[in-house]
């Protein structure tokens, strides 16, 4: 039926994947025009198309409707495809609201590991994405969409799954410490000591490093990657504070 | 008075205009209708028997599903006729026609948008197209094609909006200067042919003049 979940679909955080979106919200999608005339009968592949007419993303809007990109989230849901077919999506880099769609999806149903491996490339992508919320259009980004995936439990209002912190699973060794790029570029500067430290740091990250402080990021710094990579240069500093100039 | 004929004499009774029934061919439908519920009272013995759950209504006899659920081909369109007035041609209250949407596959009619989605999405309708209520599963090979086939359509669109500046400046340019050329041409010719007339005519003009002076003007009969 239109909307039930595929049959055959793996149970995921223990429920019905279908469950993950609230009630309330679920409801409404399932009520509104667009579920019932756009999404009949989408699959993997011709949910592209829709997802590439999407122009805004966000969770419900006026009068608590959903968003297309809400209902589009739901029906991913229902009919599950295979997780070659996320990365796949994720790949997409000129779609940029397909990549968002996929992002949100990974982040409600992979594994902790699975979601930093995958959405953490995304911070680097500073596209633009068109957000609409209760009170109208707002712009944000790609990185700040993906970092709020990352850090928030509330995002397009739904609520998300929890997220295990990444320090654990670094300590648990399930994966590698985070590779930054802010961390590659300092290692090329210590190799040069005659240079100034200024002259190799890129995207003027100087600028920012006088804003080090995470409160005074908040809101200031847009380049969410960024801001993590310096906290992480800051640690390094503290610990070594005669080996690196 | 022996006879119940009324004043003008016309036999009709107090109860004569009511319909009259044929109470043969009714009796052979109920009939009909108490066999049918007789058979399903039995199969759903039988099934109650298996274990089953009793059918409801009628069997309808459509041939079992054979096509995955499938997508709509083509928009709906139900804002077609939107703030239009439109004359109701069928008058009977069934079939096509009617005020609202109207199913053909089902032949039903619904006086909502809302009704008649959940009527095209239903189980009963995609029965009726011949549709299990399955989805078929893409897999990734299907879906990289797809990409890729929208990743070259939007590089086509993107390419066709993005022009040289300079380019089309000076195409716009030479069309402008040939145009003019075309213009001016037309005009010498114009003028030229006017010159042309105009010595024709004033020369005709002159040896009329002189034949009307000198007594013989044209070839034709002098006859009046």
């Amino acid at each position: 039926m239109a909307n039930t979940t595929v049959i055959g679909a793996l149970a995921i955080h223990g429920q019905n994947p279908q469950f993950l979106v609230e009630t309330v919200i679920r409801n409404r999608i399932y009520e509104s025009n667009y579920w019932k005339e756009h999404c009949f009968a989408l699959t993997a592949e011709s949910l592209i198309d829709k997802a590439i007419e999407m122009r805004y993303i966000g969770g419900v809007y006026g009068n608590q409707r959903p968003t297309q990109f809400l209902c589009l989230v739901l029906k991913l849901l229902q009919i599950q495809p295979e997780k070659e077919i996320l990365v796949e999506y994720l790949r997409a880099d000129e779609f940029k609201y397909l990549r968002a769609l996929a992002a949100f999806y990974i982040r409600m149903t992979f594994r902790a590991v699975d979601v930093y491996e995958l959405l953490e490339p995304l911070l680097k992508d500073y596209g633009k994405l068109r957000l609409r919320d209760m009170s109208g259009y707002s712009l944000t980004y790609m990185d700040e969409f993906v970092y709020s995936l990352l850090t928030e439990e509330r995002v397009c209002d739904i609520i998300l799954p929890r997220l295990a912190k990444r320090q654990v699973l670094e300590e648990n060794g399930d994966i590698g410490p985070r590779k930054s790029r802010l961390l590659d570029a300092l290692e090329e500067v210590s190799v040069l000591p005659g240079e100034k430290a200024e002259g190799g740091v890129p995207f003027g990250a100087v600028e920012r490093h006088r804003m080090l402080d995470p409160d005074m990021c908040q809101g200031v710094v847009r380049d969410r990657g960024l801001v993590q990579d310096l906290l992480s240069v800051h640690a390094v500093v503290a610990s070594r504070p005669t080996g690196w100039k | 008075m022996a006879d119940k004929s009324g004043a003008y004499g016309s036999k009709a009774s107090d109860t004569d205009f009511r319909k009259t029934w044929d109470k043969e061919e009714y009796a052979e439908r109920a009939k009909k209708k108490d066999q049918e519920e007789k058979e399903r009272m039995q199969e759903n013995e039988e099934r109650m028997k298996q274990g089953k759950r009793p059918r409801k209504g009628r069997r309808d006899d459509l041939p079992k599903p054979t096509e995955l659920m499938k997508q709509r081909e083509g928009p709906l369109e139900l804002e077609k006729n939107l703030g239009k007035t439109m004359v109701v041609q069928n008058l009977s209250g069934k079939g096509p026609g009617q005020p609202g949407f109207h199913c053909e596959t089902c032949n039903r009619t619904y006086k909502d948008s809302v009704g008649y989605l959940d009527h095209i999405n239903s189980r009963a309708h995609l029965r009726a197209l011949g549709q299990t209520t399955k989805l078929e599963r893409s897999t990734l090979a299907q879906v990289q094609a797809r990409i890729a086939y929208l990743r070259e359509k939007t590089k086509e669109a993107s390419s066709a909006k993005a022009f040289d500046f300079k380019q089309r400046l000076a195409e716009v340019k030479a069309k402008e200067v040939a145009l003019r050329e075309q213009r001016k041409a037309v005009k010498r010719i114009e003028k030229e042919k006017a010159r042309l007339e105009l010595i024709k005519d004033t020369g005709m003009n002159e040896d009329g003049d002189m034949a009307q002076l000198m007594g013989f003007g044209g070839f034709g009969s002098s006859k009046k």
